[in-house]
């Protein structure tokens, strides 16, 4: 088979993965975008892409291409270095055409893939594992909760952002270089890819960069923990009652069990037939809104 | 203005393919810097013969820069700190009176060095005898202009066909890699219509050849089109690309 057995049958195949790669990061930094500016729909979102059979294919193919192009890289590095031979220069010096990232694509490598498993025991461990395996509390789905578990911790937006930079160095090379892979011979195209692959991955990278800052500061700030979105299963029926207003698309799981129609909910519990007992239809009478009262 | 200067010469020394190798220390006065770089190594040459010691081994020709014999990594540069030259159009006046200057060997797996600075560079030649070349009947001479090429397909096809096959890509690869010279190689023929009957067959085989003699896989960092004395570039290699996948596509 060329795809495994000749040198640029091996570079194509981390050309096609990585240009796979590219687009899920992109995809990624967009979706989190969500997350600044519409929490709720950020939710909807992680239920969509929870443990559904289109989102798990989906995950699977995504693993095959991530594990695909580390095996590559690893049997390519060891490949060249062996090509390289036992004796190494005793000077060396970098020609100023050749980028730094190019000559580092393991280590940066390495370093994004250490962000990497940070980030699946943050979120993907908690969020899509956990819905496989059957747990439901804290909600898999509310991302915003794990959003502020993550980042009220300090050491998450270092840890993210030692991974961005490695990452914009890793996809500035990798960026053009799948083109020049795949064979695309242009002397006038190649440096304006270089140039696309700068400014596509300096948005990216930057993106991905506010984005941690933001949730920082409001996890740090409490901003998340008083959000009833964020605080999820937590929330008392009637606390949820009072702060959300719409809880369209929502299916009513903050109020588990509760199958009832919470549009608008302004107090009236009306057709609830969860979790709310005790509540006959009227705020004032619902006894957890008593004790939470009276507390 | 032609004056001489003194320097310092940090040389390999490597008895045998076999034997270890290390690097010998050389002071050397009163070298012209009109003088070639090689010539410079001929003085050195000349004075350890007097001397009654080895004379240091490294390839040279023509010394004209056409030929491909000339190597050496000059201080972290295959032919030089000078882009564009081989080391036979280095010139002493391109370094400073009191410089160390390093010369070690292309070093990759697959030049074995034979002997000091000299490295055997057959695998070029036997990467070119698996499809470099164009087969046709003779007969008598075709005519002048009988197939038109255009102006632009015969420039890039000529600038390929200057790779002198002198190694300093794979000297200057990270990893080893051919990949500049073969599709230099690739490309002159795969642009010209009298090499389009072997134009599949071609890339294959040369790619399978440079597989098998241990060169290493291309990672686009460009330092061999940087350092290319003839500045091959890099465009080239994507084109062997093309051409390798477009014929391992069609089987």
């Amino acid at each position: 088979m060329w795809l495994t057995s000749s040198s640029v049958g091996r570079k194509l195949v981390m050309a096609v993965t990585g240009v796979c790669l590219v687009l899920f990061v992109t995809f990624h930094v967009l979706m989190n975008g969500v997350a600044i500016f519409w929490p709720a729909g950020y939710n909807a979102v992680c239920a969509f892409l929870g443990a559904n059979w289109y989102a798990l294919v989906a995950s699977i193919g995504l693993a095959a291409l991530f594990i695909i192009h580390i095996i590559y890289a690893l049997w390519l590095t060891l490949q060249n270095r062996k090509a390289r031979g036992n004796d190494r220069y005793a000077v060396t010096s970098k020609p100023k055409q050749v980028e730094w990232a190019s000559q580092n694509m393991l280590v940066l490598g390495i370093v994004v893939l250490a962000f990497l498993v940070v980030h699946m025991i943050q979120f993907w461990a908690k969020m899509q594992l956990a819905e496989i395996l059957g747990q439901h509390d804290p909600d898999p789905a509310n991302g915003m909760y794990f959003i502020n578990a993550a980042f009220s911790c300090w050491v998450t937006p270092v840890v993210y952002i030692i991974g961005f930079i490695a990452l914009w160095f890793h996809m500035t090379h990798g960026f053009w270089s799948m083109f020049q892979s795949a064979g695309w011979d242009n002397d006038t195209w190649l440096p304006r890819l270089k140039c696309i692959a700068n400014w596509w991955t300096s948005l990216v990278v930057a993106l991905f960069i506010a984005e941690a800052l933001v949730f920082t500061v409001n996890a740090n700030n409490g901003n998340y923990a008083n959000c009833p979105i964020v605080s999820g299963a937590e929330v008392e029926c009637c606390e949820a009652a009072e702060v959300v207003v719409s809880m369209e698309g929502c299916a009513g799981h903050h109020h588990e069990g509760c199958t009832g129609n919470h549009e608008g909910c302004e107090g009236n519990h009306e057709g609830c037939t969860g979790n709310h007992e005790g509540c006959a239809g009227q705020k004032a009478e619902c006894t957890k809104c008593e004790e939470s009262t009276e507390e | 203005m032609e004056t001489t200067i003194s320097v310092k010469l940090k040389i390999w020394r490597q008895r045998s393919p076999k034997e270890k190798g290390q690097f010998v220390e050389y002071e050397l006065d009163n070298v012209s810097t009109g003088s070639s770089f090689l010539e410079m190594l001929d003085m050195l040459n000349q004075k350890l013969v007097e001397k009654g010691e080895e004379p240091v081994v490294f390839d040279n020709d023509c010394r004209e820069g056409i030929c491909g014999m000339c190597s050496l990594y000059i201080n972290g540069h295959p032919h030089g700190p000078v882009q564009g030259i081989t080391t036979c159009q280095l010139h002493m006046r391109k370094f400073k009176n009191g410089d160390v200057i390093t010369i070690e060997p292309w070093r990759s797996a697959a030049f074995p060095v034979i002997r000091d600075l000299m490295v055997n560079r057959n695998a070029f030649d036997q990467i070119q005898q698996a499809g470099g070349y164009v087969s046709f009947n003779c007969g008598g001479a075709p005519d002048a202009n009988a197939t038109p090429i255009s102006k632009e397909v015969a420039d890039v096809a000529m600038d390929s066909a200057t790779c002198i096959g002198c190694g300093a890509c794979v000297a200057a690869c990270k990893n080893g890699s051919a990949m500049l010279f073969v599709s230099a190689k690739v490309s002159q023929f795969a642009l010209l219509p009298q090499g389009q009957v072997e134009r599949a067959r071609r890339a294959r085989a040369m790619v399978k050849k440079m597989d098998e003699l241990g060169f290493g896989n291309c990672t686009n960092t460009g330092a061999c089109a940087a350092e290319c004395p003839k500045n091959i570039p890099l465009s080239n290699i994507a084109r062997l690309n093309r051409e390798f996948i477009k014929a391992k596509c069609a089987d």
